[in-house]
This record gives structure tokens, sequence and C-alpha cells, in this order.
């Protein structure tokens, strides 16, 4: 089996929901009903609303990034440096929904910083894009500091450099290249975030594309105004996405943290220091304030509610149906891809890679419409839950997948394929003694990731969602709507150890030891 | 690799099948969930009416009651619905036009509304009035007409249910259109400074206004009455406005494409036995549908009595209710 059934698939998933928006929007728009909704002064709100919380969570995300990068950068040499790395990368991976709640529990009524009622709306939005997309970004521009050629700081410091003069000519240079794909990365993100917005917006003041189409479909009973929104989402992001092909460099989403060479330790400044703590507290004081409010919350109660069990049970088994599914998919792109990459026509393959990636320029909430518009008139859409959301959750830890195996598989191939064709290893055989040895570890990283991503996604499962199946993240989100707060912080420290666990327990067993 | 994850999730597959229970006959019944909580009447409900049926009663709770429509829309003919419980009267032309709803074939005999029962498809039972709750000790002089509530500058902050998913904020829609007419979005645009937060059911504006969120909460008449005898807590009240209030009456609907309509019906007449309606005033905290008011208990006679009863036709609110939501989420965005 080659890579075109997985892409033909792949290709269904996303035309087939299309088609069905298209056609339900096109046979609204001659209803002259929809038409004054297209014309709505709440729809253009909702749009402008959309575009302004990106800019702004943009703006504020990159330039603090910058910040902090800088300091990062120039503090040279000290011991927590990986750690630090580290915990920026945890906002990559912990379900949306806990951070929310780790925001809420520092900005919330009863916090430790207390903005009351203001959290609710566009400055607790902001305040949670910042807390995904800051650490993000300053993973991304790290680098550029570290591809400034030393013999430039050297000049620099020759001719008497001060810092300003440092900045213009040495770093900004730079960092102007890497910046403008950062910024539509983070756009992006901030573009399609669904479960920030739901849990901290969605009043009729705050409320984005990406709600509005929840709401309609769940609030308003209406397809078709549902279908007008996603299609509007789906050419805004195709916008967006043709934007950021155009600028070429595109960021790469690193998975592991890389430890950074230290670099030249210029002017080590007091300075610097102080706007790492502050990033670094910013980042840790939402799970640090979570973990605090759990402990000290009714955490028996919670827990001996089997409603919480029959949830966890059901969010590991969308998350590793999804994620057998995922790596199943991104192993057969990839050996296809890597046939061609060892017949040298390594831009087909990287096509194929990219192909994986679709989810990136269509939005699984939008897909999720389609399919909701697509099946709703035909079944009961409430029954196909379970498997639309492994289906797109799929979709969605494709590429984390691909870019986890791909360049082990690649290396294997080409390391290996003379030798295997030699010694005639084929099948069953090769998988054994050649592939699992050495793939082993990234198959292990890569179940355990899009796993932990699909257990902890509130998503999709918020259109599907129904009291019987309720997964995790969808029971979060109902005690943080019910303003159950005490009890939400235990589930939210189950829910972020439970994806800790998983995560830690499948690249063990699969990936194996150090240095099998 | 595979095999583990294989065994994985067999046994939790399996950790689902065993939900599943043989036998008795299950009659399913669609609700909001302040019904099926654990202090709602639905567990009491449950009890008293598998001792007489010999069948398995199972509530499905919705956020509220006009989520209950929406979802009932959307699985169609497809529903694992027998029956939905809790709409209102300012839903049931929407409802019946559906054509999923079938005639209850019931006597309404025993119906003891203020007006007569003539629905043929839905049959009530419980209502009450819309009104602003408050605490007499942080709001000593609440509004005494929602034209001061709206239009006063000091008037106090309010927290109020979004009409697209609760049915008391579809009726606090209906009540601002009652009383300003085609003015209604200027208001709202006025009111909306003072709206704490819109949520999605009532129990949880409630559970807000407990915790202190705002001095004012969107509920009913009879919500004191819920402080008076649970809590001995006399501090709740309810605001009577000069304007008079909406009524609200909840009823329940057979769903036609059900396979268990004799089941179905043995409850909607139970639903109008004494058993059923004395439940209701001190669990959903409403006037029964079908009980004398000598068998209310004592801190129902004290409560607030609207002066005017306001209701829209439900004919008049399906044709317009669409038009009016787009005109109120426009107002709220301001």
């Amino acid at each position: 089996m080659s890579a075109y059934p997985v892409l033909a698939i792949l290709a269904f998933m996303v035309l087939g929901p299309m088609m069905a928006l298209l056609t339900v929007t096109g046979v609204s728009v001659i209803e002259s009903e929809s038409l004054s909704f297209w014309k709505s002064a709440y729809l253009r709100r909702v749009l402008i609303f959309s575009f302004w919380q990106a800019f702004l969570s943009t703006a504020l995300s990159v330039s603090l990034a910058i910040i902090v990068a800088r300091a990062f950068a120039r503090y040279g040499c000290f011991p927590f440096r990986n750690l630090i790395l580290k915990l920026f990368g945890l906002p990559l991976v912990i379900p949306a929904v806990v951070a929310v709640f780790g925001l809420v529990s520092v900005f919330g009524t009863g916090g430790w910083i207390p903005l009351g009622r203001d959290l609710y709306g566009l400055n607790g939005i902001l305040l949670a894009h910042i807390f995904f997309n800051l650490p993000l970004a300053v993973r991304l521009l790290l680098p550029a500091w570290k591809s400034i050629p030393e013999q430039h700081w050297k000049l620099g410091q020759q001719l008497g450099m001060n810092s300003w003069q440092q900045w213009k000519y040495l770093e900004w240079p730079t960092l102007r290249e890497n910046l403008p794909g950062v910024g539509v990365l983070v756009f992006m993100l901030c573009l399609t975030s669904f479960a920030v917005v739901l849990t901290l917006g969605g009043g009729p003041k705050s409320t984005t594309l990406e709600v509005a189409i929840y709401q309609s479909l769940r609030f308003d009973f209406e397809p078709a105004q549902a279908a007008v929104l996603a299609a509007l989402q789906l050419s805004l992001c195709a916008t967006v996405a043709l934007i950021s092909f155009r600028l070429q460099k595109l960021p790469e989403v690193e998975i592991t943290s890389t430890a950074l060479q230290c670099p030249v330790d210029t002017n080590t400044l007091k300075l610097n220091a102080v706007i790492l703590l502050a990033a670094v507290v910013y980042v840790a004081m939402p799970m640090i304030a979570m973990l605090f409010e759990a402990f000290t919350g009714p955490v028996r109660q919670v827990l001996s509610n089997p409603a919480l069990w029959r949830s966890a049970a059901l969010s590991l088994s969308i998350g590793m149906i999804a994620a057998t599914l995922s790596i199943l998919a991104a192993w057969l792109i990839l050996r296809s891809a890597s046939d061609l990459y060892y017949i040298k026509r390594k831009h087909k393959a990287a096509y194929l890679e990219m192909a994986g990636s679709i989810v990136y320029v269509v939005p699984p909430l939008v897909i999720g419409t389609g399919l909701f518009v697509l099946i709703a008139p035909r079944f009961n859409v409430f029954d196909w839950a379970i498997p639309i959301v492994i289906l797109i959750n799929a979709m969605t830890g494709l590429p984390f997948a691909i870019r986890a195996l791909g360049p082990a598989m690649r290396q294997n191939k080409m390391r290996y394929q003379r030798l295997c064709e030699s010694l005639n290893l084929d099948g069953w055989n090769r998988f054994k003694t050649v592939d699992w040895p050495l793939l082993r570890k990234p198959l292990g990283l890569a179940m355990a990731l899009v796993t932990a991503l699909a257990m902890g996604d509130l998503g999709v499962i918020a259109l599907f969602g129904t009291p019987e199946t309720t997964t995790l993240p969808l029971l979060l989100y109902q005690q943080l709507g019910a303003y159950l707060m005490s009890e939400a912080a235990v589930t939210a420290v189950f829910l972020l150890g439970f994806c800790l666990l998983v995560f830690w327990l499948l690249e063990g067993i699969i990936g194996g030891r150090e240095n099998v | 690799m595979s095999r583990i994850t294989q065994v994985l999730i067999t046994v939790f597959c399996l950790l689902q099948l065993t939900n599943a229970s043989a036998g008795k006959q299950t009659l399913t019944i669609y609700t909001y969930d302040s019904f099926t909580s654990d202090w709602g009447p639905g567990p009491q409900v449950k009890k008293a009416f598998e001792e007489q049926c010999d069948c398995i009663l199972e509530f499905v709770g919705l956020e509220d009651g006009v989520a209950l429509l929406s979802r009932l829309k959307l699985e169609a003919t497809n529903t694992k619905a027998d029956l939905i419980l809790g709409i209102d009267t300012n839903l049931t032309a929407e409802a019946r036009a559906t054509g999923l709803i079938e005639p209850h074939q019931i006597s309404t005999g025993p119906t003891t509304l203020p007006t007569d029962w003539k629905d043929t498809y839905f049959l009530p039972y419980d209502y009450g009035y819309f009104a602003f709750v408050y605490n007499k000790e942080i709001l000593p002089n609440p509004p005494t007409s929602l034209k001061e509530l709206v239009e006063s500058t000091d008037a106090p902050e309010i927290l109020i249910q979004d009409p697209r998913t609760s049915t008391p904020g579809l009726g606090f829609l209906l009540w601002m259109k009652k009383v300003y007419g085609d003015e209604a979005h200027k208001a709202w645009v006025k009111l909306s400074k003072r709206v704490v937060t819109v949520s999605k059911g009532w129990s949880e504006a409630y559970g807000l206004f407990l915790k202190g969120e705002a001095p004012m909460v969107l509920s009913y008449t009879t919500s004191p009455a819920y402080h008076i005898i649970a809590e001995e807590d006399k501090r709740f009240a309810a605001a009577s406005f000069e304007e008079g209030h909406y009524q609200q009456i909840e009823v329940a609907g057979l769903i036609a494409s059900s396979k268990k309509k004799a089941l179905g019906r043995e409850f909607l007449t139970f639903m109008m036995s004494e058993k059923f309606q004395s439940i209701i005033p001190t669990t959903n905290w409403m006037y029964p549908a079908a009980l004398e008011q000598d068998q209310l208990p004592a801190a129902f006679k004290d409560l607030v009595k609207p002066g005017h009863t306001l209701l829209f036709k439900d004919t008049d609110i399906a044709k317009n209710r669409k038009q009016w939501i787009s005109e109120w989420l426009e107002a709220m965005a301001e």
C-alpha cells in the first residue's frame, strides 16, 4: 500500500465536508433570509472581532517574545537554561482548556491577581493567547540569534557598539527575516483558536467566527448559517496560508526541545534576568495556581464521580485510536516520500509530506461543521460523535506524526535500502530487524504526542458531544460553564496528569529505554 | 506496539459496553439539567414513576429549554427521546410545526392553570412568572418597574440567560418586547451595559448570583420560596414590576417517532397526577399545573403576585423569534 489511498482518504475527508458546506451556503445565499444574515451587523462584528483579537494577540505575543528571546540570547549561560526552554515547550502540549483554567485561577475572582469580570472577554482571550504563543514565539525566534556569526559580535565589540547599535545592526536584520513567518503562524493559531474563545469569550460581545459556528449549530439550530460562517472562516484561513506560502521562510514547529548553544556573553544585564524571570513566572503561575487550587479542592468528591472515569476512558480510547490511525497514515505517506527521496525526487517527496499538513489550512472545526451538515439530515449526528472526533483528531495529529517520524524514516531508507536489497530482506522480517529498532523511538514519541493532543482536545467534540459522549475536556468545560470552580480545578489537574502519564507510558513502552 | 494498543482499546471498549443493561423497557425523556439535578424533581419523579410502571425512566439533561428544541430539531426522526419535558408555551407553536410531536389524547380536566388549557399536543406540568430576584440586605431598594431597571442610571447590575438556549432568557426577551415594542433594541443597548454575563442556562446564572457576582438575577417570582423553605433564609425576594410579569407555562410532549407511546402516555397521565404535581413546588420551585392552591406550601402564599400577566401568542413568537433574537444579538454586541 502506498501513500495514495491515504491521500485520497484525506482529500475525501476535506473535500466532502467542503462540498456539503458550499452546497448549503449556495442554497442559503439564494434564500433572502440568509442574505440578511450576510449583511447583518452581528456577522460584521464577529468578523471584526475575530481579526482584531488575532491581530492584538499576535502583536503582543510576538513583540514580547522578541524582548524575552533577546534577554535569553544575551544573558549567556545560566544553570536553568534548558529547564526554562522545556517549560516554554509546555503550553504547546497542555490541553487548552486546562491552561484556560490555570489562567482563571490566577486572574479570576478570588485568584491571586483578580481581574474580576474583565477576565471574560477580550482581556482574557489576550492573556490566554499570550500564554500559548509567547513561549512558542520565543522558541521560534531564538535560532535567529544563534545564526548571527560570532565574528559579527566580535566586530561589533571592536567598534564599541552599545546595546542599541548591536540591536540595530546585528540582531534586527537577522530577526527581520524570521518575523513574518512567526507572525503569520501565531496569527493563524489565534484566528482558529476555539477552546480559549469558547471559555473566556463567547458572549455576544466577544465571539469569533469559530465560536459563532459552534453557536449556530448548537444554540440556533441553523446549519445554513453555520455553513456560511465556516465558508468565511475557510476563506480567511486559506488567504493567510497563501500569504505564508509567499513568505517562503516558514518556521518549523519544534516538537522536542533542542539545547541551544550558549551565545557570546555580551554585557550581562540585570534587566535581562528580570525579563526572563517575568516570562517564567507568567508561564508557570497558572500551572502552580491550578495545582494549589486543586489540592485544596474537593478531590475525593470529584474522583469518586463515575462520570469522570467514564470520560477518562472515552478520552483515552479516542486518543489512542486517533493516534494509531494518524501514525498509520503518516507511515504510508512517509514510505512513499522516502522512496521518492531515494530516487532523488526531493520536490515531489516534500509535496507529499506537505499534503499531510492540510489541517493547517482547513481548521478542524470547519471540517466538523461540514460533516455535521452532511450527516444531520440523514442520521442522528450525535451517534456519530465518537468516530468523527477520532477521524478529525487523527487528521490534526498527522502533521506532528509526520514531523516526528519523517527524518528517521528518510535516514533509514537512505542508509539501509541497499543493504536490505542485497540481503533480500523484505516485509515483516525487514520491519522486525531493521525498521523497528531504528524507528521505535520516534514512533513512541509520535504515538505519545498525538494521543495526548487528542485526549486534551476541546474542539469538534463540542459540536457533537452529548451527556452520553462527554470527554474529559468537555467535562471540564461543562464544569467551567457552570462556574463550579473548585470541582473544575481538580478535573483540570486530573486531565493534565492523565495526559502526561499516558504520554510518558506510551513513549516508554513503544520507544523503549534510552539507547536501545 | 500494536498488540498493547489493541489490548488497551479492547479493554476500554468493553468498559463502555458494560453500561448497557437489558430487560425492562426504558423511557427516555429529554429535559433541562436543573430538572435532573440532585435537588431538582428528577430523582423523586424517577423513583415514583418506576414504582408504578415496571420500566426504567431515563432523563437526559440538556443545557436549558430552548436547547431542548434545537436538539430535537437536529435529531428529528432519529431522536432517541420518547418525550420532551421542559419547553414552554413560547416555543410550542414552533415545536408543533416540526411535525415531530404527537397529540397527547389525555384529558386536561385536572389542570389548575389561571387560564384554560386547550393545546392538544402539549400538556403543562408547572407554571410561574419571570422576575428579578435580589438579596434584601445587599439591595434594599430594588427597581419597581422594568423601565426603571432599564433606564435608571443607578439601577443594579444583573445576570441573565441566553435566549438562544434558555427559556428564562427567551422569556425575558419577550418581556422586554411586550413592554418596549419597537423600542426594544434601544432598551437592550442601554441594559447591556449592566449585564454582568449571559449564561447558557438558568442554573449557571443563579449559581453566580448566589456567589455574589451581581445583585440581581433573572429567575422566577417563586424562587425566594426555595430560600425560605429549604434554607430558612428570608433575605431573598423577587422584585415586583409595575408593567406586570411575563408568564411561563412549562410543558411536556410525546415524540411522534417514539416506539413506546403507550408508556409515554402513562408518564403524561402520571405527570398530571397529585403524586408528580406535589413534588414540583419544593423541587422545581414553580406553581404546579394541576394541584389546588390550598395544597401549596405556606411560603408560596407570601410570594409576589404579578399585577398583570404578560404572554405572547405562541404563533406570533414562532413567526418572529429568529428576528427578535438577531435584534438582541446586535444590541448586546454593541
